[in-house]
């Protein structure tokens, strides 16, 4: 698991390399919270993440919560093909946001004011 | 603050424990680690079986110490557990003696009955290398589902048009062209076929973990391997079919069906499912022993003087349902179902057996279904009874209800199958019928009678219309398997034609049983695929096939889109008048003040029923300013149905002056006559009377016309 943060303007993003599972969630969930305060944007860049476990997605839901309940906003781009799956058939995707790519991601946290 | 029963008190081989919550039952993620609770009122000892997930031999065997027994039950916490890798089960010691009905046998790993995720059966139609040690592993599971603002639908039942369908067969075929077929997320992407089809309402036939290798083997001559397909025989009552999931390799299927059955729901579609608590898949003496007949079988199974299972179910063994024990892990169960997974109602399999005492005898007050009927939790769910069982204990009529109660009313399915083919006598019966049944739920009212022609028990409708006889010899049991009594007429041929007026009539018979479900009072039920004449070749009992006997073919919505677009317009026309939906049976009487009682009875003559033995005719009206009570005005309906083999005149019932007759239905029309639009009916030129063709059903609308 490699978690690397940086900013572009106003914007979180998180890179995420390796799979989320039970054992890997919590650190996710650790890194992520460190960049949530009021009004923040945040983009989880999960191109590097093949395999996410129950747990896995548990956690983005919550980040989800959290970053809601601070008027945030979180998006995840460039999910592979067999997360997206999982997460559709799960529910779990309705709840997300979901980009195409990161530049996607930043426009569109770009357009958004992050206090709405 | 932190909770000091976070903490460790115990330790065995380096795992640190501490004495469990005996409720809830089964495995609960708490902070830190993992609650087991499991009872055994015969047990002398139990041990806590640990696996790696899809490990063959176990991690580690835990025994419950002395100070973790409550009573008969056995609980304790193990931390530090990753509930996501790990499966467990239980090994109980005590007593072997099969004339008291002791099978205790510590050699066994044996699976928790509350289980609410079950592995080793994952990959549809696949075994593993784990079998031979514990076939059927629990596993943990995280109840959070987010279900936003969903909750169950509690639509009326009188409002219902229940679909009757199975999980895999809907999208298993080729042709369905979806993602996952044959699971939950394959049957989520078919909704929008549901909603233009028009039901409120899916009966999921079972979707609890079964064994699909329970007594297979391949059929000798066809090659083809035969298997427990329809998923009769529970093998875990709180989990679902791992197989049905498309995430079944990331254990997600209780997401995946949760999901499936909120989408259902924002889509203004109830889910019914369909349970089996009459036996399990753990079968007689000689069958495996998966978890109960280990764990306390003298509580869970109904045994004979001799210690021998009683056979009430047709499969080897029956549950002991009046039972204290037993009726308490069904009420857990439903109450789980209900309120985690917010399943509108349920289905009960031969539910005659619920009602037996523990010796078998039928019970006058069974207490299971007293409880049931009265549970707070289950208070809005549809409880529908299958009123009969392998016993020869038949209840349809007559089931225990508590005024909650629905049945499968089999007289409802055999007289219209009688009456369209052409029996004799049968006007009287169908008079009944078409009210829904009084006869027989004189008290509890027409929403008691669940209406069906088929189900998935017998004949297709297509198939009813073009066998005169079962054809069963692909099931490998010689045709002896599956029903006789199918009241069934091939119209001239049996099976495929290509004879145009067989194949002709055989279309008008589907539309007249179609018209006359769904004109009766009652609670229409369809089976998966009428809809679009799915013929099974004329075999009456195809629980064992994995294979396009039971796979939908999705074609069929090109090949038979008349029959398609009929039943939609036939389930819309229902929708369309309350007159169908009546909570209360008719009064026979006008107490409205229209000059028209509720429903009068009318043949070749109105207001005159030929009710002698050769009579296949019969008519009837509805007073509009009648529906539901006189709460909401509809317009005035006549059916007519003529079952003869030739055209016959009827003469109309007169309507108040400033009403006429418009043609709404008319069975013996080719499309697009056969049927019109709420609101595009045609106006009837001669409102006198009307001739109505060789074997058909005539719908008229009585409303203001310019």
């Amino acid at each position: 698991m490699n978690i690397q943060i940086s900013n572009h303007n106003d914007i979180s993003i998180i890179n995420i390399i390796g799979e989320i599972d039970a054992s890997t969630a919590p650190i996710v969930q650790n890194r992520a919270l460190e960049v949530v305060k009021q009004g923040c944007k945040i983009l989880l860049n999960m191109a590097d993440v093949e395999f996410m476990s129950s747990s896995g997605l548990r956690i983005m839901l919550l980040l989800h919560r959290k970053i809601s309940g601070v008027n945030g906003k979180l998006v995840l781009a460039s999910l592979n093909e067999v997360v997206e799956n999982v997460m559709r058939a799960t529910g779990f995707l309705a709840h997300m946001t979901v980009v195409g790519s990161v530049s996607d991601g930043i426009d569109l946290l770009g357009m958004q004011n992050g206090t709405d | 603050m932190e909770r000091i029963d976070t903490y460790p008190t115990h330790e065995y081989n380096g795992y640190k424990l501490r004495p469990g919550r005996v409720q809830p039952f089964g495995a609960t993620i708490v902070p830190g680690g993992i609650n087991f609770s499991v009872f055994s009122s015969h047990a002398t000892s139990c041990t806590l079986v640990l696996f790696k997930k899809g490990e063959p031999q176990p991690l580690v065997e835990i025994p419950f110490f002395d100070e973790f027994k409550i009573g008969n039950t056995y609980a304790m916490t193990v931390f530090g557990l990753d509930h996501e890798n790990i499966e467990y089960g239980f090994r109980m010691d005590g007593p072997f003696d099969s004339v008291i009905g002791h099978r205790f046998d510590k050699t066994k790993i044996l699976m928790d009955p509350y289980a609410k995720l079950i592995s080793g059966r994952d990959e549809w139609g696949k075994k593993n290398n784990t079998d031979e040690c514990y076939v059927h592993r629990a596993r943990p599971v995280l109840d959070d589902f987010d279900w936003q603002n969903d909750r169950p639908l509690e639509i009326p039942i009188e409002d219902l048009i229940i679909y009757e369908m199975h999980v895999r067969s809907f999208t298993r075929h080729e042709s369905s062209g979806i993602k996952n077929p044959g699971t939950f997320d394959g049957l989520r992407q078919k909704i929008p076929y549901l909603k233009e089809l028009g039901v409120n309402c899916v009966e999921l036939m079972p979707v609890y973990e079964f064994d699909e290798f329970e007594h297979s083997h391949v059929h000798d001559e066809t090659g083809e391997l035969l298997v427990q397909y329809w998923g009769y025989s529970t093998v875990g009552f709180f989990a679902p079919k791992a197989g049905y999931a498309a995430t079944r390799k990331y254990g997600m299927q209780v997401d995946e069906l949760k999901n499936l059955i909120k989408e259902f729901h924002s889509n203004g579609i109830e889910v019914i499912l369909d349970v089996v608590f009459n036996h399990t898949a753990e079968g007689n003496e000689n069958g495996p022993y998966i978890s109960f007949k280990g764990l306390d079988n003298k509580i869970y199974y109904m045994l004979t003087p001799e210690g021998y299972y009683y056979n009430f179910s047709g499969t080897g063994n029956t549950l002991n349902c009046n039972h204290p024990v037993v009726r308490g892990i069904v009420l857990d169960c439903l109450r789980y179902w209900a309120a985690e997974y917010h399943i509108d109602g349920f289905r009960f399999d031969l539910a005659s057996i619920l009602g037996r005492a523990p010796d078998g005898a039928p019970l006058t007050n069974p207490p299971l279904l007293e409880q049931l009927a009265h549970d707070p939790i289950l208070a809005k769910c549809k409880l529908i009874a299958e009123a009969w069982d392998a016993g020869g204990l038949y209840q349809v009529g007559s089931f225990p209800a508590y005024g909650r109660w629905a049945e499968w009313n089999g007289k409802y399915r055999d007289a219209l199958r009688r009456f369209i083919k052409g029996d004799e006598g049968m006007v009287g019966d169908m008079f009944q019928r078409l009210q829904g049944s009084p006869d027989l739920y004189a008290v509890r009212g027409p929403t008691a009678s669940i209406n069906f022609i088929t189900c998935h028990d017998g004949f297709t409708l297509m198939d009813v219309v073009s066998f005169n006889e079962k054809h069963n010899l692909a099931n490998d049991e010689d045709n002896r398997d599956g029903t006789n009594d199918n009241y069934s007429w091939n119209c001239g041929m049996e099976g495929l034609t290509e004879d145009p007026e067989i194949i002709s009539l055989r279309r008008r018979q589907i539309k007249n049983a179609l018209t006359i479900l769904m004109v009766s009072q009652g609670v229409p039920m369809i089976l998966m695929g009428d809809e679009l004449g799915r013929t099974k070749g004329g075999n009456n009992n195809t629980y064992c096939h994995d294979n396009a006997l039971n796979w939908l073919d999705w074609s069929l919505v090109e090949k038979n889109s008349d029959i398609f677009r009929f039943v939609k317009k036939i389930i819309a026309f229902r929708k369309a008048h309350h007159l169908f939906r009546n909570r209360w049976f008719f009064s026979n009487q006008d107490y409205i003040g229209s000059g028209y009682a509720d429903i009068t009875w009318h043949g070749a003559q109105a207001w005159k029923v030929d009710w002698s033995p050769h009579s296949r005719i019969l008519a009837f009206m509805l007073c509009g300013k009648h529906a539901r009570g006189g709460t909401r005005p509809d317009d005035y309906i006549y059916v007519a149905m003529n079952m003869y083999w030739d055209a016959i005149w009827f003469e109309l019932p007169r309507l108040p002056e400033s009403l006429k007759w418009l043609v709404g239905v008319n069975t013996g029309m080719q499309p697009p006559d056969d049927i019109y639009d709420t609101g595009k009916e045609i106006y009837l030129k001669d409102q006198e009377r009307i001739i109505i063709g060789s074997r058909s059903v005539v719908v008229l609308v009585g409303r203001k016309h310019k």
